[in-house]
């Protein structure tokens, strides 16, 4: 009888001692945890995944005591910058948030045994819904470091107010629009026809030259290396350089949507997630404003049939806390944000693709479930694109993101040069197709001489 | 004489090397701490006494008293620049119209004119916002572009940081959020997402009663900043012309990201504490919180409700537990509070039942053990020879009862003896009497006859006469004797003829004589 007490007594104490452990390692209401965030879906206007944060922080947070701090919506690169700040305790930095978006390339700045190993809190079958190929892009070795919550593509977004005026004058199609060449030909028409202002504004042209070259059958990356000097580039920049040069491509840095809220472009090739920023009304300088339609149309092609475009967005990093709490915070939220309903609530609403094969399918047998009718072309143009297009991660090499901002200042750089210079020699009455030919020629063997330094 | 006894028994227990007062003392106060600790024990239980609530407003207190200080430091520091700042303006605008040969009323509507100005004040916008801690800087002043428009706007420029993720904001990237297309070009500025021309503002139309003399500067009450999703107060103060005419408003903005990041507020034993500067307008509270969970639920509505040692923050969908203190600034009062999420708050205040429990419910046991093993140790020595003394008393008490009884009964008996013996000597005499009478009626003779007859009386005669001696009449004889009435009656003849007398009378005469013979013969 003794004996069998004892043995009861031992028992409860082990379960209360186990359950205390337990405790001690889960979030809960009576010692919550706060795990500061810094992310990059919204924009100054608006954050669809602040909203959703809020309804986890009221939720599922509130009921095990974790909520989601948002300190910072910022771009990647800021991100990345913070971030090397805070890795590196430079003066005035902040401290590592606990949570953060970013692209693959900062796992490196963090330290990989810094990141919390997602593949060790979500299972199998948790992690078996993830789209595959968004999935692999998470992982180093064996540790997968990047969640994907959202991911975006490219599109063509058009002021389709101010472009129906261009057309209804000039007879100029939307179907002209599909592809870079006819493209370029209405950039340059509609440079005539404003009295030189500009069409568009393309976001990435290290995008623009990798879709480009695949389309053409050619490698823009080789071993981490950019492949310019070949045709295959060169049959991708002759076009772009000579339209840029004539005027029609906006060259300075900054927001395209900026560009569009003062009329200095009225079309913009870049992120699905850029409808966010997208204004609904132009301003001019006397104060007056107009209120426009945006048109979203799939990325336009190089070459018929070989339709590409590439997967855009970074992932979900979480920073290995000595706090087991802290920990298992961010992988309840993680899983949360990723379930189908949350992730298509926040996706839909900020322009971006789901990230589990179930919310894909939801969203593209059914667009109407988006919410936000001005967004409904947006996504009929992921649906055009998914169908006929072929997309491509962009590859993960060392200094990588050097690379490719290099290039984008390169490019800018060598075509506002040129179109300066394509002014002062048509001012100077020199024959215009001449000094195009010649400035489009010069520009490649200039952006070769950079790249290649 | 108990009392004497017990004093003999307590000395009794003394010379045993014990000091039973002192012991006795000690457990009635052990008694007495349990009885105090069971009832602090159940007021605990029943959150009557609430220690846990103590420590944690305790802490609560001193950290609101800090950061409440803090705050006013800050904000004061950030008028001091916006002051510096609004000089700067009034200076750089009577340049620009002086040189411009201009009136400030000649700007209205003249684009060229106002984006020049907007032009020439740049640097002093952007300067000033570097230097002043805060999220923004922005001047607006009475005048517009297009004065033609349906809705009144009002020019100027604000400049906001953009990607803010550190309360430092060297080198942050800024955008402009409101200022002529013109500036932002010239500067080589971002604009924002929500970028427009000019602003919509209802200042001007209160800017008199507003500004007062004393006036230092006004914090304004957190609002929605049009077109973002952010929200932030205003520090800001007038900028005049050289007629001291309110031309226009000037300061910084402080949202809701730089507050939190600014105003951290985290402690040890309590865990992340949320911080808040709150205003009140018509029973209505808002502000700023550390939190941007508290920024959004802020939005729907908060009810302050005062309890006796501590506020609660009930924001609909949740409570809060904390601290407020009131604080000037600029113009008007705020509430500066520090609150604890109601688990959070929960947890201490159970752990503080649990500690506060624990301690009472350690105070009675040990007071109960103090008290078993007083009790056992002295008091029952001390009870059990009390009640050997009460049983001995009771024990004297019976046999003082038992003398009592017995004297009684001893002087009732010497009472009945000494009437028994009054009786006897009176019946002694009067037999004697009766027989100096018998003995005058009696013939000799026949008294002769009787006596030396008596011994021819056959044995149940014998017993017969001797019975008749006693007083006893025919009938009582045959009963005791167990004959019939005839049979005695026979027995009787027998007897009267052997002793030669003819009545019972004369038997009884002549055998009283025998007796009082016989014994004076003795």
């Amino acid at each position: 009888m003794k004996r069998t007490i004892l043995n009861i007594l031992l028992t409860t104490i082990l379960l209360l001692f186990c359950s205390g452990c337990a405790q001690k390692s889960m979030p809960n209401a009576e010692n919550p945890v706060t795990l500061n965030m810094w992310h990059v879906y919204g924009s100054q206007t608006v954050s669809p995944l602040n909203n959703v944060i809020d309804e986890f922080n009221n939720t599922v947070g509130k009921e095990n005591g974790i909520t989601i701090n948002v300190v910072s919506v910022t771009s990647s690169s800021a991100i990345d910058k913070a971030l090397y700040a805070s890795a590196n305790g430079e003066p005035g930095a902040e401290d590592m948030p606990d949570l953060f978006t970013a692209y693959p390339r900062v796992a490196e700045i963090v330290g990989y045994d810094n990141l919390l190993c997602w593949n060790q809190y979500f299972t199998e079958e948790e992690l078996a819904k993830f789209n595959e190929e968004f999935l692999s892009e998470g992982y180093y070795d064996e540790k997968l470091l990047m969640l994907p919550i959202a991911k975006s593509s490219e599109a063509f977004f058009l002021n389709k107010t101010l472009f129906d005026r261009f057309s209804e004058e000039t007879g100029v199609s939307i179907d002209s629009l599909k592809t870079f060449n006819s493209l370029f030909e209405t950039v340059n028409r509609y440079y005539d026809w404003s009295d030189g202002q500009c069409f568009m504004q393309i976001n990435d042209y290290y995008n623009y030259a990798y879709i480009g070259m695949k389309a053409y059958g050619s490698e823009f990356i080789e071993d981490g290396k950019l492949q310019l000097n070949n045709e295959g580039f060169k049959k991708i920049w002759m076009p772009l350089a000579k339209t840029a040069i004539y005027g029609g491509i906006f060259l300075d840095d900054g927001y395209a949507a900026s560009r569009w809220k003062t009329v200095e472009i009225i079309s913009n090739i870049g992120s699905t997630a850029d409808v966010l920023y997208q204004p609904n009304q132009v301003i001019y300088a006397d104060n007056s404003t107009e209120e426009i339609t945006t048109l979203t149309m799939p990325y336009p092609t190089f070459v018929e049939n070989t339709a590409g475009a590439v997967y855009r967005g970074g992932g979900l990093f979480a920073v290995k806390s000595e706090d087991e709490r802290k920990n298992n915070a961010a992988y309840l939220f993680a899983k949360w944000i990723t379930q189908e309903q949350h992730n298509l609530d926040f996706v839909t609403n900020a322009g971006y693709l789901p990230v589990t094969d179930e919310a894909f399918d939801s969203l593209f047998n059914d667009i109407n479930i988006v919410e936000n009718k001005d967004y409904h072309s947006l996504y009929q143009a992921a649906n055009t694109m998914i169908q006929d297009y072929t997309f491509y991660a962009l590859p993960l090499y060392d200094g990588a993101s050097n690379t490719q901002l290099s290039f984008e200042n390169n490019v800018k750089a060598v075509l506002k040069s040129a179109h300066n210079q394509y002014l002062r020699r048509i001012d100077a009455g020199e024959t215009p197709s001449v000094v195009l030919n010649e400035l489009a020629e010069s520009s490649y063997n200039e952006l070769l001489s950079l790249v290649t330094e | 004489m108990n009392t004497v006894k017990f004093k003999k028994l307590i000395n009794e227990i003394r010379l045993e090397g014990s000091n039973v007062g002192h012991r006795f003392v000690l457990f009635i106060i052990s008694g007495i701490a349990i009885i105090l600790s069971l009832i602090l024990l159940l007021l605990n239980i029943f959150g009557v006494l609430n220690i846990g609530n103590i420590q944690v407003m305790d802490m609560l207190e001193t950290q609101l008293q800090t950061y409440s200080d803090n705050l006013e430091h800050d904000y004061n520091k950030i008028a001091a620049y916006a002051i510096s700042y609004s000089k700067q303006l009034e200076d750089g605008i009577q340049d620009f119209l002086s040189e411009n040969n201009l009136s400030f009323e000649d700007l209205e509507n003249d684009n060229e004119a106002i984006t020049d100005l907007q032009n020439k004040l740049y640097d002093t916008v952007y300067l000033n916002m570097q230097l002043a801690p805060s999220s923004g800087a922005f001047y607006i002043l009475n005048t517009t572009v297009n004065s033609n428009l349906d809705t009144a706007f009002y020019n100027g420029i604000y400049l906001k940081y953009i990607n803010l993720y550190s309360e430092s904001t060297v080198n942050n990237e800024f955008s402009l959020y409101r200022g002529s297309f013109i500036t932002g070009k010239n500067n080589d500025i971002n604009f924002h997402s929500g970028w427009q021309n000019e602003m919509k503002t209802d200042f001007f139309e209160k800017c008199d009663s507003l500004f007062t003399s004393d006036t230092h500067y006004i914090l304004s009450n957190a609002v929605e900043i049009p077109d973002t999703w952010e929200r932030a107060r205003y520090v800001y103060v007038p900028i005049y012309d050289y007629k001291k005419n309110i031309i226009g408003v000037c300061g910084f903005e402080v949202n809701d990201l730089y507050f939190q990041l600014a105003q951290k507020s985290n402690n040890d034993k309590l865990g992340p504490i949320i911080c808040a500067l709150l205003d009140e307008e018509q029973g209505i509270y808002s502000g700023q919180f550390n939190s941007n969970r508290y920024n959004s639920l802020n939005s729907a509505s908060l009810n302050v409700i005062d309890k006796k040692s501590y506020t609660v923050f009930d924001f609909d969908s949740e409570k809060c537990v904390g601290k407020t203190k009131e604080v000037q600034l600029g113009n008007d009062t705020f509430s500066v509070a520090l609150m604890l999420t109601e688990p959070q708050y929960q947890k201490f205040i159970n752990k503080g039942k649990l500690t506060t429990a624990g301690i009472f419910l350690f105070v009675a046991l040990f007071s109960f053990v103090c008290c078993l093993f007083m009790f056992r140790k002295y008091l029952s020595p001390i009870l059990h020879k009390m009640e050997q003394m009460k049983s001995k008393e009771e024990q004297l008490k019976a046999l003082e009862l038992a003398k009592e009884a017995a004297e009684e009964e001893a002087r009732r008996a010497k009472d009945a003896y000494e009437k028994a013996l009054a009786k006897y000597s009176l019946t002694q005499s009067e037999l004697i009497h009766i027989t100096d009478e018998y003995k005058k009626e009696i013939i000799p003779e026949d008294y002769e006859h009787f006596v030396s007859n008596l011994d021819t009386l056959t044995p149940t005669e014998e017993r017969i006469y001797q019975l008749y001696q006693e007083g006893k009449n025919q009938t009582e004889i045959a009963e005791i004797i167990g004959i019939k009435i005839n049979t005695m009656k026979y027995h009787t003849k027998n007897i009267y003829s052997k002793l030669g007398i003819s009545s019972r009378k004369q038997l009884l005469r002549f055998a009283a004589l025998k007796q009082q013979q016989d014994k004076q013969g003795k």
